[in-house]
């Protein structure tokens, strides 16, 4: 099927947000996100002759986004350690949290901790985490769009949390 | 020794850590369009295609020049040498070298230029000059 240049154009309005936000959480720099988000729209309008109709368009730009991410990451990993998410505001569910001030402010220290322990973890892992507890996937929608099998998925997310779990009880508030 | 954060315990603390997503640009659709069609018109495929067959067809014209000016089918091993030996013969092909030779240049100066302007292209559009491309999107949808 043959996609115009009207219809590609529709994509982005509609799916760029969400793709966006897949590299943000991913890659953890906005620049190095936006980036990531027009390379997979190019992907994708490289590739628009193989894509099929029958199928929803925005999973299709997700697996592209999140792979090509993944190799982002595994390039990154050669350059050495970053601590990414760090835009200096505190994540939107700190936002309501606590009353009391201090409370605040040992929650938003807590996530940068939980961040940058993420961060810290092998690509793939770091994101098999993030597309779980911050993009609430599925074990099989994740699987979909890693191209692991359900049971790699399942026992990878499990190696994460025990590295993420020693890496972080001595952080533990 | 302290022990691991119970998972579940864990589990909270990684939803609770999710970053706030920065707001996309304004003008993402425009953007994003100037990025797919940058990309595609620094495509290197047909340009490293044009440079390499000019290349060749410049080589291969200049061959065939030379080899006919050598005697073409009937050249042959006796023939190479004699005109190795023959100073006045010799003579006589020092300017088909000094033309097949000024062909090669032109085709590596043109090649050159060629991939030094590619590079430039792409560097524009991935991000090497990306200030630059970002403060004039030229095009968009």
């Amino acid at each position: 099927m043959s996609v115009s240049e009207a219809q590609f154009e529709g994509w982005i309005v509609e799916h760029y947000p969400a793709v966006y936000r897949r590299c943000f959480y991913l890659l953890g720099d906005p620049v190095e996100a936006e980036d990531a988000a027009q390379e997979t729209f190019l992907r994708a309008f490289q590739a628009r002759e193989r894509y099929d109709p029958a199928r929803p368009v925005r999973p299709w730009l997700l697996t592209m986004a999140t792979r090509h991410c993944i190799d982002r990451l595994r390039r990154r990993q050669r350059r050495g350690p970053e601590v990414p998410w760090n835009d200096g505001r505190p994540a939107p569910r700190d936002a309501p949290g606590p009353e009391d001030p201090e409370a605040r402010i040992l929650t938003a220290e807590d996530a940068q901790a939980v961040r940058a322990a993420v961060a810290a973890l092998p690509p793939l892992e770091r994101t098999l985490v993030v597309l779980h507890y911050w993009e609430e996937l599925s074990y099989e929608a994740i699987a979909a769009q890693t191209g692991l099998s359900l049971s790699a998925v399942k026992s990878r997310l499990y190696r994460a949390r025990q590295r993420l779990a020693r890496m972080l009880q001595t952080t533990r508030p | 020794m302290p022990q691991p954060a119970p998972i579940t315990s864990l589990e909270r603390r990684l939803r609770d850590a999710r970053p706030t997503v920065p707001p996309v640009p304004p003008d993402y659709v425009a953007r994003t369009w100037a990025y797919v069609r940058g990309a595609r018109a620094a495509s290197p495929h047909w340009l490293w295609a044009l440079g390499l067959s000019l290349a060749l067809a410049l080589g291969a014209a200049a061959g065939l020049a030379l080899w006919w000016r050598l005697g073409g089918w009937q050249l042959s091993l006796a023939r190479v040498v004699s005109l190795l030996s023959c100073s006045r013969q010799w003579a006589s092909f020092v300017p088909w070298l000094a033309a097949l030779s000024a062909i090669v240049m032109v085709s590596a100066a043109a090649e050159t230029l060629l991939a030094g302007w590619w590079v430039r292209r792409v560097c524009r559009v991935r991000g090497c000059l990306r200030p630059v491309f970002r403060s004039k999107p030229a095009i968009g949808g």
